[in-house]
């Protein structure tokens, strides 16, 4: 009991209060039954009436209790507006063809509900936008999505504070074990598991088609060329995500894999890089 | 006055019937086939004659034309009869009918998988076809009326209405969309290009949907269903309301299929608008059909066929709801293009069409061979294992097209489309692939049952050939006074044809004038020139692989599809497409902007076999294209038909044309030659690579270029 009071919260005045309210509810009741009986006694003592037993009608036969059942309408008969299955003999209409017969219900009145208001709605719609002109055409609507998708883009990149592009990546080691990841997802269709050039040339000798720094490589991966079957990865990838790629690529440097595709391009030396990717570069010539 | 004694015509019935049941399963084990094609790309066989995009217009083409085509003839030519007091016109036209239609399917099933195909959904058929197609429609279109005009039966009853108006509206839609230019025997091309040739199309595909799955089944349920539950049609009114509601509004919503795409916007919010209007006219038949068993519903569960037809009706119901649904611009910008679709016509098809034919069957077959049916048992089996493909063949798919759909549309917060690599879209969804193919596996063990089941019936009786009854004859009334307009209408069988025919006209003939003659409608763009040769035919091999049933060509205005595949397609880009080559479903990406995405070395090994430069891909391999060589015989016709059409090759280029075509050939071959692919210029795929390298680019170029 003091569990449930405590887990209520009430206080000591409170449940008396309550019990109270209880108490009088139940008196109320108690007076109410106790007037009725009252009210009869004084009218069988006024009125006298011999005592009589109680007939309870014959149970129906299950075809006449199934009768008195359907004449009620249900909640779906009203709905659909369907008069009573018995009075169809009224509504059939006389001719027949080959043994069927059509009744002559009205359209239901929620089917013209439907029917009529859909022809409103389609005026309606056709004036919204091609009379009155009030909603936007196709390319409005793509032009309203592409602002809102480049403020949205700016604000997540200015919250970010990440920020890499072909004028400001830098070589970075961090980024090379991420950057297998990407390279494995997407690039080794055209260039091989191991960079080794497929389609695609041989990422791992010191030739290069576009450049060999790292911002020529990002640049190449961002927008592709299409020329020479690159693809542009601007949409495909974020800028971290070229970043990553690009600093891996560069760490395949001389890596001399099985099967590797002739060299193409100019050989592309440049200190830092060859410095700071320490992985046998210096060995080459 | 003494009654007339004659007879009706069982056996061509019983002809129509056999004919439903045969194509059916032939129809269905071929869709059963591309269902796991597209999860399991050996099941193309490698070879090009069972590949995915030659044989899905198979399916297509057997169910709708072959299945559904017959099982509407069927229901015909027993419904009319009796409903007309008549036999049909004319036997000999019965039989003409009949085996020039299975003639008909099985010239299709021949050339489909040779590659013959016009391209346009659910009339890939080519030419030669096509007319065969118009005489038998137009043998049918005699019979009929030669049987009405013949009649013993004053007043025409709902379920001729819709015969009347199925024959008069395929006629037109048929015939509009088969204004083609012979090029040889076995190739034409679309008289119209590009939007205008996009607009007929689905003018012709949705109501193709209307008037040969919709409008036939509604006339054989009016027909059949009351027969089979021994009740009267609910409501005489809502028949007249809901019959003349539904072919007018339906030829307008054709658009529906064009949403975002470059077809001009007041014809796109015409098909929205007119779309939202069909539910309560498509309901009309629902519902009459359901009303109608009231106070026989007790009869639906012992009664099997009845049972079909209830489902059937409520699939209807579902069908007809959800396409409306569908229409609205942004429903439709998620569902379009994705396996959504695909359920959504399933349901009507399985559904609707399938179910019903299956009740008919059922309740027509031991009549006409004065017998009961085999077994109950099995019908019953049919119904449960029928109930349950839709299920497993619907739920996934619905949810695999809303997967897609969405997964199509997300970004991160970088900006950048978080599946930037379609196929992972795919991959995501291979599970659902499987359990629908499951579904479609109970389909059709379902039908096949019943095709058991009903030889069994067949065997057990004897078919009445002819089977005797008697009426009045007609006699000449004078007009009755105060007699209820549609009434009379009922009464003048050419009035009502005309009258139909002018309704239906009216829809596709506002969208469709003023799209082909106000230039307004279709902007050009100075830097889109033609095709060149080589192109060209690389573009005619694109059709006769099929790629256009899963590849669109059409970029919709949206950000997830411009950061995708890049600038969206405008009107201009496809004035000298004939046919153009949108598709209506992306199994795979877009291809409209595919020129210069990736090398031709990439294409090559693509085609070659697609897995080693996508891994996973469920492409087929198309390395026949590598084997064989470019029929170059046909480059000057094709050159000719084109200027016919008014594509603006300089005068005489046909004879210098196959010049040009080696040049741009040895150039590509020598470009593989680079990355060691040694590949002879004089190949198919040489040709496709030019082709989708060419795609999408001119409007890149300067115009003054």
């Amino acid at each position: 009991m003091k569990i449930l009071i405590a887990s209520f919260n009430l206080s000591i005045t409170e449940i008396l209060i309550i019990a109270l309210l209880v108490f009088v509810v139940v008196l109320l009741f108690v007076t109410i039954v106790l007037f009725n009986a009252f009210k009869i006694t004084l009218k069988a003592q006024n009125n006298p009436q011999p005592y009589h037993k109680y007939d309870a009608p014959l149970p129906l036969a299950y075809e006449d209790w199934l009768k008195q059942k359907k004449s009620k309408p249900n909640i779906w008969t009203k709905l659909l507006s369907l008069k009573p299955i018995e009075k169809e003999e009224e509504l059939i209409i006389p001719h027949a063809y080959d043994g069927i017969h059509e009744l002559n219900n009205p359209v239901p009145t929620w089917f013209n509900v439907l029917f009529y208001g859909s022809i409103i709605f389609g005026l309606g719609y056709f004036y919204y936008y091609h009379v009155g002109e009030y909603g936007p055409k196709q390319d409005q609507e793509y032009e309203n999505e592409m602002v809102q998708a480049a403020t949205d883009k700016k604000i997540f990149l200015a919250k970010s504070g990440e920020k890499y592009d072909e004028s400001s990546v830098k070589l970075d080691q961090n980024l090379i074990v991420s950057g297998k990841q990407v390279f494995n997802t997407n690039c080794v269709a055209c260039h091989g598991e191991k960079g080794q050039g497929t389609v695609g040339p041989n990422l791992t000798d010191e030739f290069w088609l576009h450049g060999g720094s790292i911002a020529s490589i990002f640049k190449t991966i961002k927008y592709g060329v299409p020329a020479k079957g690159m693809v542009s990865w601007e949409k495909n990838l974020s800028a971290k995500n070229i970043a990553e790629l690009s600093n891996y690529i560069l760490s395949l440097n001389g890596t001399k894999p099985a099967n590797a595709k002739a060299p193409q391009g100019d050989v592309y030396k440049e200190e830092s890089a060859v410095d700071t990717i320490g992985n046998g570069n210096t060995t080459k010539q | 006055m003494q009654p007339d004694k004659f007879y009706y015509d069982n056996k061509i019935v019983r002809n129509f019937a056999i004919a439903t049941i045969v194509w059916g399963i032939v129809g269905m084990t071929v869709g059963l086939l591309i269902a796991t094609q597209l999860y399991s790309p050996s099941m193309n066989m490698g070879n090009q004659y069972t590949t995915y995009g030659r044989i899905r217009p198979l399916h297509t083409n057997a169910v709708i034309f072959a299945f559904v085509g017959n099982a509407i003839f069927m229901g015909v030519y027993y419904s009319l009869q009796r409903l007309l007091k008549a036999r049909m016109f004319s036997d000999l036209l019965s039989k003409i009918h009949f085996w020039g239609w299975q003639l008909i399917i099985v010239a299709a099933a021949i050339t489909l998988p040779l590659g013959l195909s016009t391209s346009h959904e659910y009339a890939e058929l080519e030419w030669p076809i096509d007319i065969a197609i118009t005489i038998i429609w137009v043998i049918f279109g005699v019979n009929m009326f030669g049987t009405i005009l013949k009649r013993r039966e004053k007043h025409l009853y709902v379920a001729i209405w819709f015969y009347i108006a199925t024959f008069v509206t395929v006629a037109v839609l048929h015939i509009v969309n088969s204004f083609e230019l012979p090029v040889s025997i076995f190739k034409s091309y679309y008289v119209f290009a590009g939007v205008q040739d996009a607009l007929v199309q689905w003018w012709y595909g949705h109501n193709a949907v209307a008037f040969f799955l919709t409008t036939p089944y509604l006339g054989m349920m009016y027909y059949f269903l009351p027969k089979m539950a021994n009740r009267p049609i609910y409501s005489y009114r809502l028949s007249i309301l809901h019959f003349w509601a539904l072919i007018f509004i339906y030829i307008w919503a054709g658009p529906h299929h064009l949403l975002y795409t470059s077809l001009p916007g007041w014809a796109q919010s015409l098909g929205v608008a007119f779309s939202i209007m069909l539910i309560a006219p498509s309901w009309g038949g629902m519902i009459n059909g359901l009303l109608t068993l009231r106070g026989a519903w007790d009869k639906v569960r012992d009664d099997v066929t009845l049972k079909f037809m209830v489902v059937a009706l409520t699939a209807y119901g579902m069908a007809t709801f959800e396409g409306p649904m569908l229409s609205l611009k942004s429903v439709n910008a998620i569902a379009h293009f994705t396996d959504w679709i695909i359920a959504h016509v399933h349901v009507g098809a399985l559904g609707w069409n399938g179910f019903l034919t299956f009740g008919v069957l059922y309740w027509l077959i031991p009549r006409i061979y004065k017998t009961t049916l085999y077994s109950k048992k099995l019908a019953s089996f049919h119904f449960w294992i029928g109930t349950l493909g839709i299920l497993f063949y619907a739920i996934p798919l619905y949810w695999a097209g809303f997967t897609q759909g969405l997964m199509w549309k997300e970004f991160t917060p970088e900006g950048l489309l978080k599946y930037a690599n379609f196929l992972e879209t795919v991959t995501r969804i291979i599970p659902m692939y499987i359990m629908r193919s499951i579904g479609g596996a109970f389909y059709l063990s379902g039908v096949i049952v019943m095709a058991y089941n009903l030889f069994k019936t067949m065997r057990a009786g004897k078919l009445i050939s002819n089977e005797a009854a008697e009426a009045l004859p007609l006699i000449k009334e004078a007009n009755e006074p105060g007699e209820f307009w549609h009434r009379r209408l009922e009464r003048k069988p050419m009035t009502f044809l005309v009258l139909s025919l002018i309704v239906i006209l009216i829809g596709g003939m506002v969208e469709m004038l003023p799209t082909f003659f106000i230039s307004s409608n279709v902007p050009t763009i100075a830097s889109v020139k033609p095709y060149t040769p080589l192109e060209l035919q690389g573009r005619d091999l694109y059709i006769k692989e099929g790629c256009v049933g899963c590849h669109t060509q059409t970029i919709r205005p949206f950000r997830s599809e411009t950061e995708r595949y890049g600038e969206y397609s405008k009107a201009g880009e496809f004035v000298y497409d004939h046919p153009f080559l949108w598709g209506s479903k992306r199994t795979g990406p877009d291809l409209q902007r595919e020129g210069g995405k990736y090398s031709n070395a990439w294409h090559y090994n693509h085609m070659m076999d697609p897995r080693t430069m996508s891994p996973g891909s469920i492409m087929p391999a198309f390395d026949w294209l590598i084997d064989q060589k470019l029929d170059t015989t046909n480059t000057a016709a094709k050159i000719n038909a084109m200027q016919t059409l008014g594509v603006p090759y300089p005068n005489g280029y046909a004879e210098i044309a196959n010049k040009d075509l080696d040049k741009q050939a040895k150039a590509i071959s020598a470009n593989l030659a680079i990355d060691k692919i040694k590949v002879g210029s004089d190949r198919e795929i040489i040709a496709i690579i030019a082709y989708l390298q060419r795609l999408g680019t001119d409007i890149k170029n300067k115009p003054s270029k």
